[in-house]
Formats: C-alpha cells, sequence, structure tokens
C-alpha cells in the first residue's frame, strides 16, 4: 500500500523536474545560441548575402508578421469581442446560446493549415486577391477568433452585475452601458487577451505558406501585397539550408516575442484585477 | 445622436456574430466544394484506404490513396498522448498537490509558456537537438522519425494537458482531503488512492481533447518526421496529412486532380477532428450526467 | 392623499410559480412607504416590477396595471420610465471611475453637456444626500474607496441626477453601520419633500422610525396598508400581528 503513495510522489516530482528542465533547456538554447547573431542591423537590414538570407538581417520578416498580426487581431478581434457581448448581453434563448458556443469551439479545432486552404480558395482564388496580407490575415483572424472570445466572455460574465443593472435602473440603455461600462471596466482582460491572441498570429506559419508569406519581398508592407513572416522566414532558412545562424536569430528574436507578450498580458490582467478587489 | 447610436449597436453586434458563426459555414462550404471534383475521380475507399500516393505520373500511373497519412497522423498523435499523459499527470499531481498556492501560481505561468512557444520553433529545436541526437544514438539512419516528432508534439501538448488535469485534481483535493486527513491517513496515500483514481475521468476527457490539438498540427511534426509516405512505425519515417498539404499545395497545379486531392485530405483531417470532438461533446455530457 | 405610483391586480409569476399575487395598491405622493415582511415574500419583486427590470429576468411574467401618475408604465418607453423611476440597490454598486464621474454618468446619457450645470448639478444632489461636506475635496478620487456607507449614499445621490419622480430603495441599510443609516434616514426624510419614496426594508424598527405608510406583504400577497404608526399600534389582521412580535420573519 505504502508502495503506491510512494510511487506517486516520486513520479509526480520526476514530471515537474523533467518538465521544468524541458522548458529552461528550451528558452536558454535559443537565446544561447541566437544571442550572439542579434545586432542592431539583424534588426533593420533586410535579407542579403550570395544566397539571399544568408547575411543580413530580418527587418522585412518584421514588418511583415507586425503587418499579419494587425489584420488578424483587427479582422478577428472585433467580431470575437462581438461575440462575447452579444453571448453575455443580448443573447435570450438559450438554445442559440449553446449553437453558437458549439460553433466556436469547432472553429477552435479547425487545423491552420486548413484555414491555408480556406483562405486560398476564396480570397486568393474566388475573390482574386492573390497572395496578400489580407488573404493570410483573414486565415490568421479565424485561427484567433474564438481564443480571444473565450476571454472575452469570461471577462464579461465575471462582471457583477449590480454594475449593469445600476447603469440600467437610471435609465441608460444597455449600448450606452456596454460601452461606458462594461468595455471600460473589462479593458485589462481584453487586452491581455488580444496580446495573447496577437502573439499566436505572430507564431503561426501554415496558414500563411500559400495566401500570403513569401520568401522574399520587397519593403514598405502593403495589405494587397505577399509579405515575409519570421515563422515562415525561420522555417525557410531550415528548409533551403540557407543560414544556421541566420535561422537562430530569428528564433530568439520568435521567443523574445512570446515572453514579452506573455508578460504584457498577464500585467495587463493584473490591473484589471486590482480595481476589483478594493470593492 | 444617442438614439442613432442606441439603435445601431445591437445590430452591428448581431452582425458581427453572425458573421463569426458563418465563417464556420463558409470554411466547411469552401473546401467541400474543392474537394468534391477530386471524389469524382478517386473513388472514395481508395482515397482513404489506399496506400500509394503519387500524384505525377513516373511511369508507374497516378494514384491517391492516403491511408498511409491517416495511419501517419494517427500514430504520431497517440504516441505524443501517451507521452504527454504520462509527464503531464505526473506534472499535474506535483502541482495540485505538492506545492503551496504562489509557487503553483509561478511554475504554471511557466509551463503556460509552453503554449505561447511557435510550432516552428519547435521544430526547428527538434531539428537541432533531437534529430542528430537520434542520429547519434543510432536509433534512426538519418534522425527523422515518428518518436522524435511524437516527443516535440508531447511537450507541445504538455501546457493543456497540465493546467486541465491540474484544476480536475485541486478540486477533488479540496473535496476529499480533509475527510482523509480526518481518518488520519497520510496525505500521498490519500493522493494516490484518492485524488488520482477520481480525477481518471476528466483525465480522459482533456486526453481526448489534447488527440484533436495534436492532429491539426503542422509546422514542427512536418519537420522532423521525414516526411516519407510510408506507412509509419515508431523510429522510422512517416508523414501526416497536414505535412502533405503544407508540402505539396506550392506545387500542385491549380484545378488539377492533385489539387483537388490535396483538399479532399483536408477535408478528411477535418472530419476526423469532428467526430472526436462530437465524441467528446458527448462523452463529456454523460459524465455530467453521471456525477448527477 | 395624493397617489403616484398605482398596482391594480397585479399578479407577477417566475416560470408559472406565484410570486406576488392580485396586488392592489396606491403609493402617496411625497411621502415614505415601507414595505415590510418576511424574506420571500415578493418585496424585491415588487421592487423590480415597478421600474420594469424583472422583464430582464427570463421567466417572468407581469399580469395587471402598474400606473404611474396615471401612465400605464408597460406603455412608456423602459428608458423613461427607469428615469422617472429610480431604483437603488441592496449592496452598494458605485462604477469603477471617480465620485464626480458617478454623478455625472446619467447626466451626460440625458445630454447635459454644458461643464458648470454639470458641477452644479452634481454639488446640488449630493448636497441632498448629505455627502457633499464629506468628499467635496475628493471628487475626482475613485468611489471605490468610500466607506460602505458613504458608497449607498453617492448611489442615492447619482439616482437623483435622474431627476425621479419615484425614488424606490430595496433594503438599503441591511450592510451598513448605525452611524451611515442613521444617515440614510436624516436623508430620506428630507427628500420627501420633493420624491416620492418607497422603501424595502427588513428592520421594523425602522419602518416605525421613518414611514408615514407602510404596507405589509407575506406569501406574495399585500395584508395590510396602514397609516403611520397605525399598522404597528394596531394591526388588523392576525398575519400582520404574527409578524410584528416576531413569531416569524
Amino acid at each position: 500500500m505504502k508502495c503506491k503513495a510512494f510511487l506517486v510522489r516520486s513520479w509526480a516530482y520526476l514530471s515537474m523536474a523533467l518538465v521544468a528542465a524541458v522548458i529552461l533547456f528550451l528558452f536558454g538554447y535559443v537565446f544561447v545560441q541566437g544571442g550572439p547573431v542579434i545586432t542592431w542591423e539583424f534588426f533593420t537590414a533586410s535579407p542579403s548575402g550570395s544566397v539571399l538570407g544568408s547575411e543580413g538581417g530580418i527587418w522585412p520578416a518584421i514588418a511583415g508578421s507586425l503587418c499579419f498580426t494587425a489584420t488578424a487581431v483587427v479582422l478577428g478581434g472585433i467580431p470575437a469581442i462581438a461575440t462575447a457581448l452579444y453571448l453575455v448581453f443580448f443573447c435570450q434563448s438559450k438554445l442559440l446560446r449553446t449553437v453558437i458556443q458549439m460553433v466556436i469551439q469547432n472553429i477552435a479545432g479547425i487545423p491552420s493549415i486548413v484555414l491555408g486552404l480556406f483562405a486560398y480558395s476564396l480570397l486568393v482564388r474566388a475573390l482574386g486577391l492573390g497572395r496578400c496580407v489580407l488573404s493570410a490575415g483573414v486565415a490568421l483572424a479565424i485561427m484567433i477568433l474564438p481564443f480571444i472570445e473565450v476571454r472575452a466572455e469570461k471577462a464579461f460574465r465575471e462582471l457583477p452585475p449590480a454594475l449593469t443593472q445600476s447603469a440600467y435602473a437610471l435609465g441608460c440603455s444597455k449600448s450606452y452601458t456596454i460601452w461606458k461600462i462594461v468595455l471600460p471596466a473589462c479593458r485589462g482582460e481584453l487586452v491581455s487577451g488580444v496580446i495573447l491572441g496577437a502573439c499566436y498570429a505572430m507564431g503561426a506559419t501554415a496558414p500563411l505558406m500559400f495566401t500570403g508569406g513569401v520568401a522574399y519581398a520587397a519593403m514598405p508592407v502593403s495589405l494587397t501585397k505577399p509579405a515575409m513572416a519570421l515563422p515562415l522566414h525561420l522555417y525557410l532558412l531550415l528548409a533551403q539550408g540557407t543560414s544556421i545562424p541566420q535561422a537562430y536569430g530569428t528564433a530568439f528574436v520568435l521567443m523574445m516575442v512570446v515572453l514579452l507578450s506573455n508578460f504584457l498580458a498577464a500585467l495587463y490582467a493584473k490591473r484589471r484585477n486590482r480595481a476589483w478587489k478594493q470593492s | 445622436m444617442r438614439k442613432i447610436g442606441n439603435a445601431l449597436f445591437p445590430r452591428l453586434i448581431c452582425l458581427l456574430t453572425a458573421l463569426t458563426v458563418l465563417s464556420l459555414a463558409f470554411v466547411l462550404i469552401f473546401i467541400v466544394r474543392e474537394s468534391l471534383p477530386a471524389f469524382q475521380e478517386i473513388a472514395p475507399t481508395d482515397f482513404l484506404l489506399g496506400q500509394r500516393w503519387m500524384p505525377v505520373d513516373y511511369g508507374t500511373g497516378v494514384s491517391y490513396g492516403i491511408g498511409n497519412y491517416i495511419a501517419g497522423t494517427l500514430y504520431v498523435s497517440v504516441v505524443a498522448i501517451v507521452l504527454a499523459v504520462v509527464v503531464g499527470v505526473g506534472t499535474a499531481v506535483f502541482l495540485s498537490c505538492a506545492v503551496p498556492e504562489t509557487t503553483r501560481g509561478l511554475l504554471c505561468s511557466m509551463i503556460d509558456l509552453l503554449a505561447g512557444i511557435p510550432s516552428v520553433i519547435y521544430g526547428f529545436i527538434g531539428l537541432c537537438v533531437l534529430v542528430p541526437l537520434f542520429q547519434r544514438l543510432r536509433l534512426s539512419s538519418s534522425g527523422h522519425s515518428v518518436l522524435a516528432a511524437a516527443i516535440l508534439l508531447a511537450v507541445m501538448l504538455l501546457p493543456f494537458l497540465v493546467s486541465a488535469c491540474c484544476e480536475t485534481m485541486l478540486a477533488m483535493r479540496q473535496r476529499y482531503l480533509p475527510a482523509a486527513n480526518a481518518l488520519g491517513v497520510a496525505y500521498w496515500h490519500t493522493v494516490a488512492h484518492v485524488i488520482l483514481p477520481l480525477s481518471a475521468r476528466n483525465i480522459l476527457l482533456s486526453v481526448v481533447l489534447a488527440v484533436g490539438r495534436a492532429m491539426g498540427e503542422t509546422m514542427a511534426v512536418m519537420m522532423v518526421m521525414g516526411n516519407a509516405g510510408v506507412f509509419p512505425s515508431l523510429l522510422g519515417k512517416g508523414e501526416t496529412i497536414a505535412s502533405l498539404i503544407a508540402l505539396e499545395m506550392g506545387t500542385a497545379a491549380v484545378g488539377s486532380t492533385h489539387y483537388h486531392a490535396l483538399y479532399a485530405a483536408g477535408l478528411v483531417l477535418m472530419g476526423i477532428l469532428l467526430i472526436i470532438n462530437t465524441g467528446i461533446a458527448l462523452l463529456r455530457r454523460r459524465l455530467l450526467r453521471m456525477e448527477g | 392623499m395624493e397617489t403616484i405610483l398605482t398596482l391594480k391586480d397585479v399578479t407577477i409569476t417566475y416560470d408559472k410559480k406565484p410570486a406576488l399575487e392580485q396586488v392592489s395598491l396606491s403609493f402617496p405622493k411625497n411621502r415614505i412607504t415601507a414595505v415590510i415582511g418576511p424574506s420571500g415574500c415578493g418585496k424585491t419583486t415588487l421592487l423590480r416590477a415597478m421600474n420594469r427590470m424583472l422583464e430582464e429576468e427570463p421567466g417572468a411574467a407581469v399580469e395587471g396595471q402598474i400606473l404611474l401618475n396615471g401612465d400605464d408604465v408597460r406603455k412608456l418607453p423602459s428608458e423613461e420610465l427607469r428615469r422617472r423611476v429610480g431604483l437603488v440597490f441592496q449592496t452598494p454598486a458605485p462604477f469603477p471611475f471617480s465620485i464626480y464621474k458617478n454623478m455625472t454618468f446619467a447626466l451626460r446619457y440625458y445630454g447635459v453637456q454644458n461643464q458648470e450645470r454639470l458641477a452644479a448639478l452634481v454639488r446640488e444632489k449630493l448636497t441632498l444626500a448629505g455627502l457633499y461636506e464629506e468628499v467635496k475635496d475628493r471628487l475626482d478620487k475613485s468611489a471605490l474607496k468610500l466607506s460602505g456607507g458613504q458608497q449607498q449614499r453617492l448611489c442615492i445621490a447619482r439616482a437623483l441626477t435622474a431627476e425621479p419622480e419615484v425614488l424606490l430603495l430595496d433594503e438599503p441599510c441591511s450592510a451598513l453601520d448605525i452611524r451611515s443609516i442613521e444617515a440614510i434616514e436624516a436623508m430620506l426624510l428630507k427628500l420627501k419633500e420633493t420624491y416620492t419614496i418607497i422603501l424595502v426594508t427588513h428592520n421594523i424598527a425602522q419602518a416605525r422610525r421613518i414611514a408615514d405608510y407602510t404596507a405589509f406583504f407575506n406569501n406574495g400577497r399585500l395584508v395590510e396598508f396602514g397609516e403611520k404608526g397605525a399598522l404597528f399600534l394596531q394591526p388588523r389582521h392576525e398575519e400582520t400581528k404574527a409578524f410584528l412580535s416576531g413569531v416569524y420573519g
């Protein structure tokens, strides 16, 4: 009998140790290998060298990633927050609420490569937009929509109902209350959710591959043209064996983005908590 | 002015919500639309079970069988789940039962970082670390293998599994620990014999959910699995449906059978995931009903 | 006695289960009417029906007529009704803004833009609520930092900014200390000069202290309605007698 307890305990400690080691290794490895490559030039220059990408910098990829992400956040974040508002404040029918929530869960389950296929078929082909930031942005937007919606819904539900009720009792309309009370009160959680969603979009490769991401594109980036992206750049550097140091540098930048986003998101979420704990 | 806002705003919200719901419909419609032509030329059974995928005629004819890719997708996902469960549940036990709340919060944030790391980076590290390691250990000739991909996938699934299991175990602990303590039972004995078994149901649910997530992964798996359209074996190469699509979409001529077959493969992938998702929903409902 | 709010045969059900049955009652203008009764007798439901906040709850059905100054409340736009009939909740719920912004929230909604006018109105309502002297130096500080009693007085002042005709209060003092209760009761006595006050309270002594009229509810029915001390000194119904002597409730 005591044996099992001991085994479970050891198993728990070992697992945690393994996980901790893996986390430290992942970040450590990228930072140690990629650190030396990071220079100001790396950030601001374009890829160059005899084989394009073996030297120079990754600035176009950074700019491209920012554009893809911004498009995704606008196209995906707004419907996500709107859907959350609908479910919490406007939806009367329980059936409809269940259906919409199931739809969102299913959207979350769509593999990112399939989203790329969809965007290719609809935007690149049917609508004739061709490979561009907008086409890829739509695929990314659908990818991050459930992510943001779930967080937004949680934030809205956790709002004390007394707050909205007080506003209604004063004669204010639901729209006004949402705009002036609900959204500002949930701002921390919403921003945090959007930041994490953006981070998720920035790291995605599959949806971009044939909808808007390319190996080399000129600056500046525009919605109707294709662009470079950090994760795609990393993949191509490896797949084509162009340059390992450049790859490490790109990976470093991506990891930094992940760490920074998570940090910022946690910070914003905490800010909102403070306001509530006072009451 | 306010009146216009009051009238417009709810309508706008409804419109955007409808857009969200419609997006799922659109995705389904377009994928199906591009897949159908494939099924006019290829018999479904040949497509699903056929083990030969040869879109270009090299003299032996053309065939579109994704049987090996379905097998590859399932195989790597299952192995990844097994690995993830072994380590993940153990970690969840540690987090819920061995540390105080503040440490738990810190460790959980650390583990959540894993969820944010892009798939490419996992593939990258797999390529730079795991693959040479496998080579050196003579586990596989080129280092690329299903096992390497499964290990990467397992790490990617860890944060989701750990947080779900941890939540369940914390709830179980809160519910049953006081009673067990009152009976004078040793702490880890309670963990091993009460908390863990009782959490099994929810762990199963999280596992099924994780399978869905594993099957949708593209990049990391693609970079270390070898990408050979053969029937997968643990230390050998294999290929997933996602990798197939990612690698061949660039070279498939638009409107060709190859093109439509790739969409059909995507449809099959979505179909498998839909079955899993529905299965989870039903399972969850049955479990909730059992708990009363 | 001039009446301002009248209920005629009002029956309210939640998912077919009755919460209020055949209530007919007229609330006198510019007076304080206390509504007393044991928990669950329908007091809060009554209030929420009067400003139509009950509609927000699924499964609630209201039959009968509620008239505000002769107007059927169901025919009025709900926003106008809620402007004319204000409601203050049991637990103080100030918005997470500054005191000043809490007070100007409704005013801005109704279109008051002029800064001086806003400031004057804020000062006027805060004075009415007996809160101005205490907060005049920190109007721009967060309302969440006030004490419970101050927050509740702020909520009442905030309700007044809509210039209601009737003010409904749902057990406003239940979570407060004695000082705050005294302050609020003093305020209500002054407010009745301008507004009609309907006060739900589980504190019989409070009803005795400040109410001009008292309505006793039990099990969803109006049992007795009396003037000033009449209900307390000479209750006409057995149920009222039992409630007042503490048999239940």
